[in-house]
């Protein structure tokens, strides 16, 4: 009686095991947010808590390894079921199946549902011949930083708005070249590829684009030429940018602005806490960024996406809704300055006050255009990138400059057509 | 049986001819050998593994992805497309370029290397103390020690004038605010000099120390006898000491082609091959075909045809400095 009753037990407690085992299901998750992986441990434990069925297995990369990861890992057979990816690498991986579409993961009700919580920029970036393969998780515009000890010595008051040429004075009244101050820089080094992002505000701003409606290159028109060499003008004619602009990094640059030798840079939200945590006493204000024909900036973010390998696909879609939720991407957004990609957080109080409101108001323009989600885009950014180190150094007129990188652009884009 | 003679063991006559048997001489010298051939094959083998494992094998691999349509992006063994990727490098203006670059930059470091290291070595020869030569030679050595990646993060910092020590010392000593022409790295012109003498200073303290290794060698008494022939010291520099030098510079020589064609990391973190290509090399046209364009096929066509010039540039220079 009593052997029977151990045997009862011994049963009932492999069932339950087994019946455990079945229900928990661990999502893979790879991510590379250095910076703010505390809060990101948080909010996956949160997940954890209020979704007892599913456990997060976190595998961080450092950025720089994480498109070849992600690659190796989806060839080898052994992808994470979700991955944070960038714009940059969309197209890639969805031409060789690294990421899945939203499209075939969700019906097309449930699709519609979900799309329409982010701003329609945001949701644009992971998008490639009409799917799109990823959520957007964070976004941003550019904007301009001012360093506000310089401004006040030149007396000069936080423009709301302004022209190309109110621009160049201001820029102008920062500068002085004795003391080695100038009024704006960019990060013209090859080892950060920040031209092309810098370059194409100016580009949209001309009402330029990189690639037109047609899916055609469009960097070596005539308002992509002009717009090259007002941006080279700054430094070759002008003089409000640093000699050595193009060996700054963008480290470099956030270098000279805190030690107060730059007056303006250009960049997103996300700089704002890079700059408070390196200098803690140094005071900026942000404007919007100037206008010539139209508004215009750069936008970009990241995103989550899921593997088409994953075995959890249910699981999977329940924390990627989860994480960008209007809830959690809130918190998050409020843990630093970090532009959230869904339209009921852009619209709370705490993002339309501070430096916050002018970002939010720069990625609402209407030439606000994610870059990046074009095939093989380090290889286009570095084509660029090589034609405005030519065009300043002056080792090329701008129009030659962009005509060759316009051809190296076209022969990547034809292996995709 | 043994004979003596002399005093001498010697084995009987005919000893040498026996096949076979016990006792054969022929027989326990061709066991002798046997043995010793194991020992030696057992102590050859892993530095032959290792070779086969991480020089042949990834050699033949990217022969095999040279003749290949290869692509991470879509995957291994594609279409076979012969000597295409081969015409596509040679004919491409970048890659030429590259090459010219790296060209450049092995004949400018290599004979900085091998002069300079001579140079210094001559003066250490002539320091006295023997404690203070050491304690020079230990600070020389210093560049030496300092990972590439460090002496390029360095050196991007010496070259930026708002950063440089050189200009905060210059603020500081001559109240001048900024050193114009500090800034190598931002002129087409001046960036891939900048990398060569960020490269002489980092690697020009190890061949210093094998040509005073060498140099400490050479007999005394031939420098005594060409003084006393009345040689004055640069006579005896040319005529007694650069000829014995003659061996050692040619091997120094080849090392130094062969590691100055490959150099990636110094020029990778100092300019990525910018301003506007101005010192692309070889090495990081090599990396970007094959890591931002995923063109396995023309990297690796790239990389082979790197090999067979330093093979031939090495082979030259082995012919021209060997010692008879």
């Amino acid at each position: 009686m009593r052997r029977c009753s151990l045997l009862l037990v011994l049963m009932l407690m492999v069932l339950t095991i087994s019946v455990n085992a079945a229900e928990q299901v661990t999502i893979v998750y790879q991510n590379w947010t250095a910076n703010e992986i505390p809060i990101e441990r948080e909010l996956i434990r949160e997940f954890e808590d209020t979704h007892p069925g599913i456990k997060i297995e976190l595998a961080t990369t450092p950025v720089e390894q994480m498109h070849d990861k992600l690659l190796l890992l989806t060839r080898a057979g052994r992808a994470p079921d979700v991955m944070q990816t960038i714009p940059e690498w969309i197209v890639e991986f969805a031409e060789n199946g690294v990421v899945a579409a939203m499209e075939d993961l969700l019906d097309p009700t449930e699709y519609e549902q979900f799309s329409s919580t982010f701003i329609p920029a945001a949701w644009g970036m992971a998008q490639w011949k009409t799917k799109t393969y990823g959520v957007p998780w964070r976004f941003g515009a550019s904007a301009t930083f001012i360093n506000s000890k310089l401004r006040r010595e030149a007396g000069l008051p936080v423009p709301e708005k302004w022209t190309w040429d109110e621009f160049v004075d201001y820029a102008a009244k920062l500068t002085d070249a004795s003391k080695g101050v100038y009024g704006f820089g960019v990060p013209g080094a090859s080892v950060d590829l920040g031209s092309s992002w810098c370059w194409s505000a100016f580009l949209f701003q001309n009402g330029g684009r990189l690639v037109d409606e047609n899916g055609e290159v469009a960097i070596d028109n005539e308002k992509a030429i002009e717009a090259l060499e007002f941006y080279v003008g700054l430094l070759r004619d002008k003089q409000v940018m640093p000699p050595n602009t193009t060996s700054l990094s963008a480290k470099d640059i956030t270098d000279l602005f805190g030690n107060n030798k730059l007056g303006m840079w250009q960049n997103g939200s996300w700089y704002i806490d890079t700059m408070k945590v390196a200098y803690p006493n140094l005071e900026f204000d942000v404007a919007p960024l100037p206008i010539n024909v139209s508004d215009g900036s750069p936008a970009g973010g990241t995103l989550l996406s899921i593997s088409p390998q994953t075995k959890n696909t249910k699981a999977a879609l329940e924390f990627v809704r989860f994480m960008t939720s209007e809830e959690i991407i809130s918190k998050w957004a409020k843990s630093g300055h970090h532009m959230p990609p869904v339209e009921a957080v852009l619209n709370q109080p705490f993002m339309q006050e501070g430096p916050m409101s002018v970002f939010v108001a720069q990625a609402r323009e209407p030439n606000t255009y994610v870059i990046g989600n074009l095939p093989e885009f380090t290889s286009l950014a570095t084509s660029l990138q090589v034609a405005i180190e030519k065009a300043f150094a002056g080792s090329s007129d701008p129009g030659q400059a962009l005509k060759q990188a316009a051809a190296e652009w076209r022969e990547v884009m034809n292996k995709y057509k | 049986m043994h004979y003596d003679v002399g005093g001498r063991h010697v084995l009987p006559p005919g000893t040498l001819f026996q096949n076979g048997g016990e006792g054969g001489v022929l027989e326990s010298r061709g066991r002798l050998r046997d043995k010793r051939a194991t020992v030696y094959a057992a102590f050859v083998a892993p530095a032959l593994l290792y070779t086969l494992i991480f020089s042949v094998y990834p050699m033949v691999n990217a022969l095999r992805f040279s003749l290949f349509d290869e692509s991470l992006m879509r995957g291994v063994g594609s279409e076979f497309v012969g000597i295409s990727h081969f015409v596509a490098v040679l004919s491409d203006d970048i890659a030429r370029m590259s090459a010219w670059n790296m060209v450049v930059f092995i004949v400018v470091s290599t004979v900085a290397h091998l002069g300079l290291g001579v140079g210094i070595s001559l003066v250490l020869m002539s320091v006295p103390n023997k404690k203070f030569r050491d304690l020079i030679q230990a600070c020389i050595l210093i560049p030496w020690a300092v990972p590439p990646v460090v002496v390029g993060f360095l050196w991007r910092i010496i070259y930026q004038p708002q950063f440089s020590p050189i200009s905060v010392l210059a603020s500081t000593l001559l109240g001048v605010s900024e050193i114009s022409g500090l800034d190598l790295l931002s002129r087409p012109n001046s960036a891939l000099m900048g990398v060569i003498i960020a490269n002489i200073w980092s690697v020009t303290p190890f061949y210093m120390l094998m040509i005073l290794a060498r140099l400490q060698n050479i007999p005394l008494e031939i420098l005594n006898a060409a003084a006393i022939d009345g040689a004055n010291g640069f006579q005896q520099f040319a005529y007694v000491t650069l000829p014995e030098l003659k061996g050692t510079l040619g091997t120094l020589a080849i090392f130094d082609i062969i590691g100055t064609s490959v150099y990636f990391d110094l020029i990778w973190v100092m300019t990525k091959g910018g301003p506007g290509l101005s010192s692309e090399v070889l090495a990081t046209y090599i990396y970007k075909q094959a890591f931002q364009k995923f063109e396995f096929g023309r990297a690796s066509a790239a990389g082979l045809l790197l090999f067979v010039i330093i093979m031939v540039v090495s082979s030259i220079v082995a012919v021209i400095t060997r010692e008879d």
